[in-house]
């Protein structure tokens, strides 16, 4: 019975990786593609885990943001370096 | 512009080769540039001293440009020297690696042992993100992210920004950095998870509560 219950263990441990290691294959997946067996797995996890799940929702929703922060039209110079910057241009210029 | 081809003697050479006023450098390409440098060097003030040395760089060199490219894409090819500089220089004067950072940060959030070992302790494993589409409108959850991405060790910000604003492969990184892809990896995973971490800490539980 122990042996039975432990060969199972075995089983689960290998076709579902842990947490931990999902994290890592769903920071990969941002990446490149992942092999068919990781995509399974990760996959497979992912129905029965809703942290994982999340987690990698959140990832992905990062990444987003991230790209949009850069592009935001709301990051720029202030009027006072902008001048400052022009008058240097044209001290140069001379 | 078709009247320019009827007088095309007479035309200005800087104007033949796509070359603008300089004086209007600042009001043209200063924000563009000024967010590019920012993203990367995560501070205000040397990004703005950058973007001031790229212009006084483009000025003197001038002459080299012959309009191959649009006039902002070389002020930016200009800028990512001076970026790239302040990288070399910064690397020198600290080590830039954070142990403290690059340790498992995670492990804290996951069993250590037992039967549920490397698995989310539930009460701290990622929390749902109430309204997180409605939070981009707001100006305090830039501010947020931008003192989360602060905290990233320059290094570790280098390769999440290489991934993913200028959408390098990791083999490209790889290459341009002499670092293994097992090294990259490691570097993104820790960078995705702080930021995670971070912003689940400082914007999405104040939000909830």
């Amino acid at each position: 019975m122990a042996k039975k219950k432990n060969c199972l263990r075995n089983l689960r441990l290998c076709l579902m990786p842990r947490c931990g290691e999902i994290s890592r294959l769903s920071s990969r997946s941002l990446d490149g593609p992942l092999s068919l067996g990781e995509r399974f797995s990760m996959r497979l996890h992912f129905v029965t885990c809703v942290w994982c799940r999340r987690y990698h929702a959140q990832l992905r929703f990062l990444r987003r943001v991230f790209q949009q922060r850069v592009g935001s039209a709301k990051i720029q110079l202030t009027p006072e370096t902008k001048e400052r910057m022009e008058q240097k241009i044209r001290e140069k210029q001379k | 512009m078709p009247e320019q081809t009827d007088n095309i003697q007479t035309i200005e050479p800087n104007v033949a080769r796509g070359r603008s006023d300089p004086e209007t450098w600042v009001h043209e390409y200063g924000d563009d540039l000024f967010r590019f440098a920012l993203v990367r060097v995560r501070d205000r003030s040397s990004a703005e001293d950058l973007v001031q040395d790229t212009f006084v760089a483009a000025l003197a060199a001038r002459e080299q440009f012959h309009g191959d490219s649009s006039e902002k894409n070389w002020l930016l090819g200009v800028l990512k020297n001076k970026i790239a500089d302040y990288f070399r220089k910064r690397a020198r004067e600290s080590s830039m690696t954070n142990l403290e950072f690059l340790k498992e940060e995670q492990t804290e959030l996951l069993h250590e042992n037992g039967p549920h070992k490397k698995c989310w302790i539930h009460r701290l494993g990622p929390k749902k993100w109430a309204a997180a589409e409605t939070s981009l409108d707001r100006e305090e959850f830039w501010g947020a992210l931008d003192e989360c991405c602060e905290k990233m060790p320059q290094n570790v910000a280098q390769v999440y920004v290489m991934r993913e604003i200028d959408d390098y492969s990791t083999e490209e990184i790889c290459e341009k950095l002499a670092i293994s892809s097992n090294n990259l990896w490691v570097m993104l995973h820790r960078a995705r998870m702080s930021l995670r971490r971070c912003l689940e800490i400082h914007w999405f539980s104040r939000e909830s509560e």
